[in-house]
């Protein structure tokens, strides 16, 4: 359904050793990957390996040096077809909840915004407030959040939001950039749950962007290791013990270590 | 919104009167008592009475009248000015702002340009250049204030245009004027209406300033600042004739400024009530 073919992006280096110098840093090489629908892709790796950059390549956000990203089989770079198709069928859910809604629109609003998308593109009248009363619910919330501002939820309820927001445009493919990470450990379950939950529901696609390698394991079907701008490992995740990758290893090997303490303690 | 406004106290008194000197400007001749135009050298300087409420000028004109006259020029220009000078800052600024790269570059080398030059002396030569008109110093007024509000709102949207608001909505490929003007606006606006405010009372200031050089508003219209310079001569033998205009102004700009703070409060949710 999606798939990135040698990708490569550099960012121009902040410092120049010449004054009209134009070092280029590199921070994705060669970066390749195919999600089928239905499946959902983990994409784990440490801080500055170049998880977010790719996720903002995935959303048409980015255009890489080099590579293709292809939806369905077009070019979503080379055309405005293509960054067309791409809008249509993804969804974008970020990790800094904060800011992921603007502060000046009600709940109701920010959902709205997504609604209206779908409303564009189906051609066909939306009733709004049954519409967020439905999607609210589908995210376990109550509908008298829809009045409320984004300040007036707590870090969860927002990230919930946000997630009905994302799911609104009726997308096919949802990208989640470290959508859980910054919440506690309880909400991260409460939220995963509902995330597997919706991805039955609504058929979605997920990937799924993270540096917790549990919360991989516990959603995704294949995993990709990152390590600074390079795959290292690509492999579906029943198999994840099997790795020969080193940085993988270090990683799974860490969580065994946590795991036996916590067997200790208990 | 309109029920946040309401709430707050600062913004409905101070937007209350503002809207009644308004008002009253707008039905000067009714509510006026006298002529403002009408000399009466003998009875210059007169006290207050209830024929001349404020009592009279050094030509004997009635200075309540003046001052009710006055309205017109001091509130309706300022405002026009700011009006114009907003707009055009906005315009640019959000361009600017928002699609960076050769846009931004051509905008802000302008507003460079602008900003380097004194603003007097440029107020000077737009109107020596379209001649000495009420309508070109508004001009000259905005031609040189743009810049500045240009500047601040580039500022201010590139502060929110990588937010993951604005991410999501061109992620998933909301049109460019919702982005512009229900995501990057009104996040602005707060500091926007601030500095207006602000610099509403810069704008009476800088045309009665125009006014008392001659470039301005001319000689016989009623107007706040030409007043107050008019009995700035007369400061030592008639003192009583500044306090009218200068009370005036001073409460007029003062409203702008309070009502600035408040709507800062009014349109920011996280301000919580009291």
């Amino acid at each position: 359904m999606l798939q990135l073919d040698k990708v490569c992006v550099s960012f121009r280096s902040e410092r120049q050793d010449k004054i009209f110098g134009h070092t280029r840093q590199q921070v994705l090489f060669d970066v390749s990957l195919k999600v089928k629908k239905g499946t959902c892709l983990g994409i784990l790796g440490e801080s500055g390996s170049g998880k977010s950059t790719m996720g903002r390549v995935i959303c048409g956000l980015l255009k890489p040096d080099t590579g293709e990203v292809m939806i369905d089989g077009t070019s979503v770079y080379a055309s405005r077809k293509g960054r067309k198709e791409l809008q249509n069928k993804l969804s974008v859910v970020f990790q800094d909840y904060t800011t992921s809604a603007n502060p000046r629109f009600r709940v109701s609003d920010v959902i709205k915004e997504g609604l209206f998308v779908r409303q564009r593109r189906e051609k066909e009248k939306l009733q709004y407030e049954k519409e967020i009363k439905k999607l609210l619910e589908l995210v376990g919330l109550s509908e008298d959040f829809a009045d409320r501002f984004p300040h007036e939820l707590s870090g969860g309820q927002l990230q919930r939001v946000c997630i009905a927001r994302a799911v609104s445009c009726n997308p096919q493919i949802v990208l989640f950039d470290e959508a859980i990470s910054s919440l506690d450990a309880h909400t991260q379950v409460q939220i995963m749950d509902l995330l597997l939950e919706l991805k039955e529901k609504l058929q979605l696609t997920y990937i799924f962007i993270t540096h917790d390698l549990t919360s991989i394991t516990y959603l995704c079907d294949d995993v990709l290791f990152l390590y600074q701008g390079h795959v290292t490992e690509y492999l579906p995740v029943d198999k994840i013990s099997q790795t020969k990758d080193q940085y993988a290893r270090k990683l799974l090997e860490s969580i065994i270590v946590f795991d036996t303490e916590e067997a200790k303690t208990v | 919104m309109t029920k946040r406004f309401l709430q707050n106290r600062a913004a409905v008194f101070t937007s209350a009167l503002i809207l009644v000197v308004a008002c009253i400007g707008i039905f000067a001749p009714i509510i006026a008592p006298n002529d403002p135009y009408e000399t009466n050298i003998i009875n210059k300087f007169a006290e207050y009475s209830l024929q001349y409420p404020l009592g009279t000028d050094q030509l004997g004109r009635c200075v309540l009248s003046r001052m009710i006259y006055g309205i017109r020029p001091t509130l309706g220009l300022a405002t026009l000015t700011m009006l114009g000078t907003i707009g055009i800052g906005a315009l640019l600024g959000i361009m600017a702002g928002y699609f960076r790269g050769i846009v931004e570059e051509v905008i802000m080398r302008v507003v460079d340009v602008m900003l380097s030059f004194p603003s007097q002396i440029m107020v000077f030569a737009v109107v020596a250049l379209l001649g000495i008109n009420v309508q070109n110093v508004i001009i000259a007024n905005v031609f040189i204030k743009w810049a500045w509000y240009a500047r601040m709102i580039r500022t201010g949207v590139l502060q929110y245009r990588d937010r993951n608001f604005v991410q999501f909505s061109r992620c998933v490929g909301m049109p460019e004027r919702f982005i512009l003007f229900r995501h990057l606006l009104p996040s602005i606006t707060s500091d926007l209406v601030v500095l207006a405010s602000l610099d509403i009372g810069w704008a009476i200031i800088n045309i009665s300033t125009l006014s008392f050089l001659g470039l301005g508003v001319q000689a016989p219209t009623p107007e706040w600042g030409a007043m107050l310079n008019e009995a700035k001569e007369v400061l030592t033998s008639n003192p009583v004739q500044m306090i009218a205009p200068g009370v005036a102004i001073v409460v007029l700009v003062c409203c702008f400024n309070l009502l600035g703070d408040a709507m800062r409060d009014v349109l920011d949710p996280k301000e919580v009530k009291q």
